[in-house]
């Protein structure tokens, strides 16, 4: 991944832009954080009426970056479904298309824009684990390495929006597939384990639940950083975005 | 400053455009006038880098479109047929977004958005959401984008279609205020009258290829028509329309003898020119360059016949037009 370059920040910035000024930041942002409010807020009453165990508070964050993982992958298809598949509808493609400004310069702005938006959702959360801080005593080191996963993954879960936004012309359909995706690679993980030991299905279940994202997510909550999942993410984000730049490098040529 | 050489274009195994070649000069506006399905959309797409041709050759001042695309590209203001707005920004920030991307330096952006949304009109906009504009201003809101970076080849494909009559006229005002010395302008149009207005030459496209390159006169009348590259014209500029008594033979070999006459036809109806006139008359073409009014007129008094009329030859152009685009759909 690159720096971002004078017409790609241009683009980033006229992302972010329309994210707040079309209420859709507001509409991911907000069910978002009052999900996870709500989310909190059960797990904390219930660890708290089972008597604090020493573990509890770190266990409740453990269990809470999964479930905002699952929020990430529910929120992150708003903020991708419109941004090649609408453009492309509207006609402000050709804008793109026509000024001097690389298709790779494109995919970084917008990837970086609603990568931000992310950021700022999962920074939003912040007052949760401070909430949890003051009433338990959880580690702080996997709840920080914990957010930088959580990042990450839905770095993965925007990049892949962006690939299938890139593929249509309809917002509905590449949202409802994105979240369609999404929803697969945070399942897979659950595939049962295999009955022998070395048999196909058990090498496929190995690499299916390597593919999955939230299973990488794991070792970051509980404060791991794991190379295969760094090296996994950081993948998975490189290649998504290369495969949209291509895509959309390609309406030139039909 | 606009080139383009034999481009085509399939569309699978419809051929959009095909053989498409002209060359337009800095200073020049040009009208591209064809029926719906021409390929005029096709043309300036390809022109402005939306698309890539299958085969031929653009550029744009000077720099080729396929292999220096990032540099021609900076050198283009486009407005597509549907103006490429975002419908939740302001007119401001949309042209400071369209000025950053298209490469104009971040000292100079302020002045160019002042300078554009002078030139288009938008004053009282610039603080409106682009969405809740009405069409005419959303068009202007495209054309103030094509110009924000001050190109050398501006390209606007159907400026006024879809706009009420008043809207029309301003948008054409507008385009014609665009036009200056070391500028292009290429329009595209179904509209005779259109073209005419707002442009000193017309490329006539039907059926993906182009059927005739026609130079008007200030007051957009015909002066010279080119129908095929290499053959000769139909109409050149300087031919003259002479009627005489007696309408004979002998009168005509004596106007093909006059120095700088190059062919002497009898004007009629049924010629693709289709000039009509009262009395029988002929059509004298002239060596570019060349006035021979005065020559027409002595040689017909010198071998004492009368002379009824001397004027220069300005056929109609809405039946030319039609005749070019029609011919083959018959
Ligand atoms: N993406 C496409 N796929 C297939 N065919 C196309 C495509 N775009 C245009 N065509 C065809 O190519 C031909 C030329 O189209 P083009 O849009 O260039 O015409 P036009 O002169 O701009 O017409 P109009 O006046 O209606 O805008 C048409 O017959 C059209 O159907
Ligand atoms: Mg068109």
């Amino acid at each position: 991944m690159r720096r971002l370059t004078g017409p790609s920040l241009a683009v980033c910035k006229r992302e972010i832009y329309s994210y707040f000024v079309s209420p859709v930041a507001y509409f991911t942002i907000v069910p978002f954080l009052l999900l996870c409010g709500f989310f909190f807020y059960i797990t904390f009453n219930y660890l708290s009426q089972r008597g604090g165990s020493e573990t509890a508070a770190t266990d409740l964050m453990v269990f809470a970056i999964q479930t905002m993982s699952v929020l990430l992958t529910l929120a992150s298809p708003l903020l991708t479904m419109r941004s090649f598949a609408e453009e492309r509808r509207a006609g402000s493609m050709e804008l793109l298309a026509t000024s001097p400004i690389r298709e790779r310069d494109i995919v970084l702005g917008k990837f970086f824009a609603s990568w931000f938006l992310v950021g700022a959702m999962l920074l939003a959360t912040a007052p949760y684990p401070l909430f949890v801080q003051r009433y338990g005593n959880p580690d702080v080191a996997p709840i920080l390495v914990g957010y930088l996963g959580l990042a990450l993954l839905g770095g993965c879960l925007l990049a892949l929006g962006l690939l299938i936004s890139s593929l249509s012309s309809n917002q509905i359909v590449a949202g409802v597939s994105t979240l369609g995706a999404g929803l697969f690679l945070w399942m897979i993980q659950s595939l049962p384990p295999a009955a022998g030991t070395a048999t196909l299905y058990g090498t496929l279940r190995e690499i299916a639940v390597y593919m999955s994202l939230q299973q990488h997510l794991t070792g970051f909550s509980q404060g791991v950083v794991a190379v295969k999942s760094l090296v996994y993410y950081l993948s998975f984000i490189s290649v998504c975005l290369y495969l949209t730049t291509v895509s959309s490098a390609s309406f030139r040529w039909k | 400053m606009i080139e383009a050489e034999g481009l085509t274009k399939r569309y699978g195994s419809y051929l959009g455009i095909e053989e498409v070649s002209f060359k337009i000069e800095a200073g020049e506006a040009v009208g591209l006038l064809g029926p719906n399905g021409a390929g005029k959309t096709t043309t300036l797409r390809i022109l402005t880098c939306a698309m890539s041709a299958t085969s031929g050759r653009a550029s744009v001042a000077g720099y080729d479109l396929f292999k220096e695309s990032m540099q021609a590209r900076r050198h283009i203001g486009y407005l597509p047929e549907t103006p490429p707005l975002y419908p939740e920004m302001t007119v401001a920030a949309y042209l400071r977004f369209a000025a950053s991307i298209k490469g104009v330096e971040p000292r100079r952006i302020a002045g160019r958005i002042d300078d554009a949304v002078e030139l288009c009109g938008l004053e009282e906009m610039r603080k409106r959401v682009v969405g809740h504009l009405s069409k005419g201003y959303r068009q202007r809101v495209g054309i103030a984008q094509a110009l924000i970076h001050e190109p050398k080849a501006v390209v606007l494909d159907e400026p006024t279609s879809g706009l009420d009559p008043a809207q029309i006229v301003e948008i054409r005002g507008l385009v014609q205020r665009l036009g200056h010395q070391d500028r292009a302008v290429l329009l595209t149009t179904h509209i005779l009258a259109e073209a005419q207005a707002s442009c000193g030459r017309l490329l006539v496209i039907n059926r993906g290829r182009i059927a005739a390159d026609i130079r008007l006169n200030a007051a957009g009348e015909a002066v010279s028509i080119q129908t095929e590259k290499n053959a000769p014209p139909l109409l050149s500029e300087g031919s003259v329309v002479v009627a005489a008594r007696p309408f004979d033979e002998a009168m005509e070999a004596r106007l093909r003898q006059i120095p700088g006459a190059v062919s002497v036809r009898r004007a009629s109806k049924e010629s693709a020119l289709e000039i009509q006139e009262e009395e029988p008359a002929w059509l004298v073409e002239a060596e570019p360059g060349t006035d021979i009014r005065g020559a027409c007129a002595a040689t017909v008094v010198e071998a004492g016949g009368e002379l009824l009329k001397l004027a220069p030859a300005r056929p109609s152009l809405e039946r030319i037009f039609l005749n070019l685009t029609q011919q083959e759909a018959a």
